[in-house]
């Protein structure tokens, strides 16, 4: 019961110094907005850019006696595989319709057992052990019945395998050390309403309120502060995303919005953080 | 209800009090005199618990300064009220607020704590008051306000630190009658003032003389 009144009056503070929760919301949310917007950036680059090295091209050629039923069937098998972004298909036929339009050949050639059925196969290979996967794919194409020959570029693989590893390396401390300066400057945001309770707060102590009568409505203060203001930081940034994806869709970024994950960690850490700010803001006598 | 037994205290090199040893029993009233800057206020915070205890040892209702945690002080300040010469009340709020607030910070029902406060202001002039801010009120209402908040809870020790300081003569004085009356209901007082004329007021009372951080 005692406990409810005190988080009821948290709450109830709140109104009591407008303008003071107002500003501390107003700083809150741009710090939080700065923050979050840098890690946006960070996202969509590193998304970007694995998606653009991330892609490998498999080189298939079938051995030209291959029943053309069987390849159509391995195609629409092929396509399935997890990891294929696309497939393209060039059987015989197609293959001399395209040798006779570049050479300007008009006469009719044979084409019975001398060209390969062929398919560029376009992967994307996952960020864990790239190499196996890739050798994995490869031994699995090469099973398919009728294929000869297999073929892809391994300077791509191991480009994508060192970028992959940069991207783990740098790009997460980067993004952890950004939350972490967010929080702290929340935690220090938040000291704001609680100093304009200093004298309050030492009255209450010094009548003999106990330091859970004098932190739980104070760190209720600034939950809901920290909640808000990270909240409608997020909501910002997602105002301002909608309004500047339109203009560069098409172009060579695809924007994508910060996935849900760190939406909520980026809310409760600030949460957290002006919570224990609010503990740790004011003299205790 | 107050005992004493060789207290010292120092601000870094500078020591403030020297060996302070003396005792209070139930209902005692005594005065702390001396000079500005002889320790007073030093040895008041000291047992109020707003200062930590380093050397000797300070029993005040019942309870240890040396053991008692900075988390259960505020069981040391529901028995142990203390009046500041600078008032310490919230300026904004109302009489009924700022003297109700340490039954409030005790969990006390509503009712009850209507009651007890009504009969506290009333015993200090102060019930038309009530529900008026403190800001609004001259300096000896609001001294009679902080008053009523420190013996609102009907503590064991009263500890005053020139309570009468900012109040003229003749309002002193009857401030010094009020915590006589509150004296007789067998409440310890501990009264920190340099006015010759207060102490002639209760002369049932002890004095100790503090003169440069030692008690004469």
């Amino acid at each position: 019961m005692m406990l409810l009144r005190l988080i009821a009056q948290g709450v109830s503070d709140l109104a009591r110094t407008p303008l003071t929760v107002a500003t501390t919301v107003l700083s809150l949310t741009v710090v939080v907005f700065l923050g979050a917007s840098f890690v946006l950036v960070l996202f969509n680059l590193d998304r970007n850019l694995k998606a653009a090295q991330g892609e490998v091209v498999f080189q298939m050629y079938w051995r030209s006696d291959t029943q053309k039923e069987i390849v159509f069937q391995q195609w629409t098998t092929i396509g399935d595989i997890p990891g294929v972004i696309s497939l393209e298909t060039i059987t015989p036929q197609e293959a001399i319709e395209k040798l006779q339009k570049r050479f300007h050949f008009e006469d009719n050639i044979s084409i019975d057992g001398i060209l390969p059925y062929t398919a560029l196969v376009y992967v994307r290979i996952p960020e864990t052990d790239p190499r196996t996967w890739m050798q994995a794919m490869y031994d699995r194409l090469m099973a398919l019945p009728g294929v000869e020959q297999v073929r892809y570029d391994p300077l791509r693989v191991d480009l994508a395998a060192s970028w992959f590893a940069w991207s783990k390396r740098l790009l997460l401390p980067v993004a952890l050390v950004l939350l972490s300066l967010v929080a702290l400057a929340s935690g220090v945001a938040v000291r704001a309403t609680v100093a304009a309770k200093q004298e309050e707060i030492e009255i209450l102590s010094l009548v003999g309120a106990s330091p859970a009568y004098i932190r739980i409505p104070l760190m209720v203060g600034a939950a809901f502060q920290g909640l808000g203001s990270s909240s409608l930081a997020m909501l910002s940034l997602y105002g301002v995303y909608s309004y500047l994806t339109p203009m560069i869709q098409g172009s060579l970024l695809v924007l994508t919005f910060l996935p849900e994950s760190i939406i909520v960690i980026s809310i409760t850490t600030v949460t957290i953080f002006t919570t224990i700010g609010s503990c740790f803001s004011f003299r205790n006598l | 209800m107050i005992e004493v037994s060789h207290l010292s205290f120092a601000f870094g090199s500078h020591l403030v009090l020297q060996d302070i040893s003396f005792t209070l029993g139930q209902g005692e009233f005594a005065f702390l005199s001396g000079p500005s800057g002889s320790g007073k206020t030093t040895l008041l915070r000291l047992l109020h618990g707003t200062l930590s205890l380093t050397k000797g040892r300070a029993t005040i209702a019942g309870f240890e300064l040396r053991r008692l945690s900075r988390w259960n002080r505020y069981l040391l300040r529901r028995q142990v009220s203390v009046v500041f010469q600078d008032f310490k009340i919230l300026p904004r709020h109302t009489v009924f607020c700022n003297v109700a607030l340490p039954l409030q910070v005790m969990g006390i029902e509503r009712h009850i704590i209507h009651k007890r406060v009504a009969v506290v202001l009333r015993s200090l002039h102060l019930e038309e008051k009530a529900k008026m801010r403190c800001e609004e009120l001259s300096g000896g209402e609001q001294q009679r306000v902080a008053v009523a908040r420190a013996v609102v809870v009907k503590p064991k020790v009263l500890l005053a630190d020139e309570p009468t300081g900012n109040l003229d003569g003749t309002l002193a004085l009857r401030m010094m009658d009020v915590f006589r009356q509150f004296n007789r209901f067998g409440t310890t007082i501990l009264f920190a003032t340099h006015n010759p004329d207060l102490i002639a007021r209760v002369p049932e009372a002890r004095t100790l003389r503090l003169i440069e951080g030692r008690l004469q």
